[in-house]
């Protein structure tokens, strides 16, 4: 009876702390990308995935500014899809077409509002974490 | 007998997941230690984060643009660091922590290490009340010690150390506080940009204030989740979206172009250009609006 109740206690426990683990690995590996030159904006951006699913969210980027926008994931041989367009759904960029390259400098010549959608590609779905981070170059 | 065993066991279970918890973090002192019990349901913050980023844009970069238009330092728009003691509700604890974050951009872009010390002080007292001591722990302060003179690494230490609060707290069950920080950090460097922006007619200036619009929605929309946290959320949360209805009125024109990729440096041009029509009328209501939520803010 007492394995019975414990058994989910130690379950959740041992998985949380793996979930913590992970995003603190990913956010180690992302940094590998995020050279000194570049200025977080204070937030990190992680969310788990699950088969299919996308995530998408938009942000402001300042004209006569260079960001960097550098992806991570934990799902095992996974490729970060790095996917931007205006508001208007005019495709800007995708990493797609660029061997899902991690990392890609934006500049901006004008102040515009972009949708970044992120997505990760595998041939067997593992559950996992994706993780952003954005920053300005000084 | 069969009952004490049973105690005994879950007792014993229950410390070895605090213990197994606990050892990802060996510097935790007791009052975290107590923090960190919320840990075990760390994995359905994970899960709400889905789908909900709300990128806002970082106070350095406000600050960096007034600085580049050669407008001169004024010492009036900081909140003041000694205040910090006032603040007994982590509410205002977390507010003012964005607040002084964003008062340390603006004292090292305009070279003022002396004072940006006394804020470091604030924000380390404040930390402390936060739980966020090892974020904001002695190598911290030693590292922007040996930066003290050099605005750029100091900006990436300050910033790096911004967002390991926000990965902590968005890992640890206290994303409000979290969302607070960067409300506070969004509001003060708004503080900045419309107070100047009253008394200048600078193009870039007027510029990047009607390019808030965006970055308000996304702070709206952080925030909203804590709608019914309490009073005070859902004032601030009420004010912001009253700032959001005087963004309506500005006028905003978008042009596609095509972006230039330039694939052997990963570098892509983004030619598109955005147009913003801001009046008169606008900047004087928008500035009153965010210096009356700001001013109660740091009371």
């Amino acid at each position: 009876m007492a394995k019975k109740i414990l058994i989910p206690f130690i379950l959740i426990g041992l998985f949380s702390v793996k979930a913590t683990a992970q995003v603190e690995n990913l956010r180690n590996t992302c940094a590998l990308n995020f050279p000194p030159e570049y200025v977080s904006d204070g937030q990190e951006y992680f969310a788990s995935l699950k088969p299919d699913q996308v995530i998408e969210f938009r942000t402001t980027f300042f004209g006569e500014n260079t960001y960097r926008i550098t992806t991570c994931t934990s799902v095992k041989k996974g490729q970060v899809v790095l996917t931007v367009y205006d508001t208007d759904k005019n495709l800007l960029f995708s990493n797609r077409d660029y061997d899902y390259s991690p990392y890609w400098n934006f500049r901006f010549t004008s102040t515009v509002i972009c949708i970044i959608q992120v997505d990760v590609v595998s041939q067997q779905f593992t559950p996992g974490y994706v993780m952003l981070l954005i920053g300005f170059k000084q | 007998m069969l009952n004490f065993k049973r105690i005994v066991f879950f007792v014993s279970g229950c410390f070895l997941i605090f213990g197994l918890t606990e050892c990802n973090h060996p510097n935790k002192s007791d009052n975290q230690t107590i923090k960190e019990d919320v840990s075990i349901d760390t994995l359905p913050t994970l899960i709400k984060y889905e789908s909900s980023i709300f990128p806002i844009p970082s106070p350095w970069q406000v600050v960096g643009l007034v600085k580049n238009l050669s407008i001169p330092y004024n010492e009036n728009l900081l909140n003041r660091y000694d205040r910090y003691q006032k603040y007994g509700k982590s509410f205002k604890q977390a507010l003012n922590l964005g607040i002084y974050g964003a008062d340390i951009s603006y004292l090292c872009i305009y070279d003022r290490t002396q004072e940006a010390i006394k804020y470091l002080d604030a924000i380390r007292k404040l930390c402390d009340q936060l739980g966020l001591e090892q974020i904001f722990d002695q190598n911290f302060f030693d590292a922007v010690e040996q930066n003290i003179n050099n605005k750029d690494s100091l900006a990436r230490i300050i910033t790096k150390a911004y967002s390991s609060s926000d990965l902590y707290l968005k890992t640890n069950e206290r994303s409000d506080i979290g969302a607070l920080i960067v409300a506070g950090s969004w509001i003060e460097s708004m503080y900045f940009l419309t107070q100047i922006a009253l008394g200048n007619s600078n193009r870039d200036i007027i510029n990047r204030f009607g390019e808030q619009k965006h970055p308000l929605d996304n702070l709206i929309e952080l925030l909203t989740p804590y709608y019914y946290k309490s009073s005070d959320f859902s004032e601030l949360i009420d004010e912001l979206i009253n700032v959001a209805y005087e963004y309506d009125g500005i006028i905003y024109s978008y042009n596609y172009k095509e972006p230039i990729i330039d694939a052997a440096n990963r570098q892509i041009t983004i030619n598109s250009t955005t147009q913003v029509v801001v009046s008169e009328y606008h900047i004087r209501i928008i500035s009153s609006k965010i210096e009356s939520i700001r001013n109660k803010l740091v009371e």
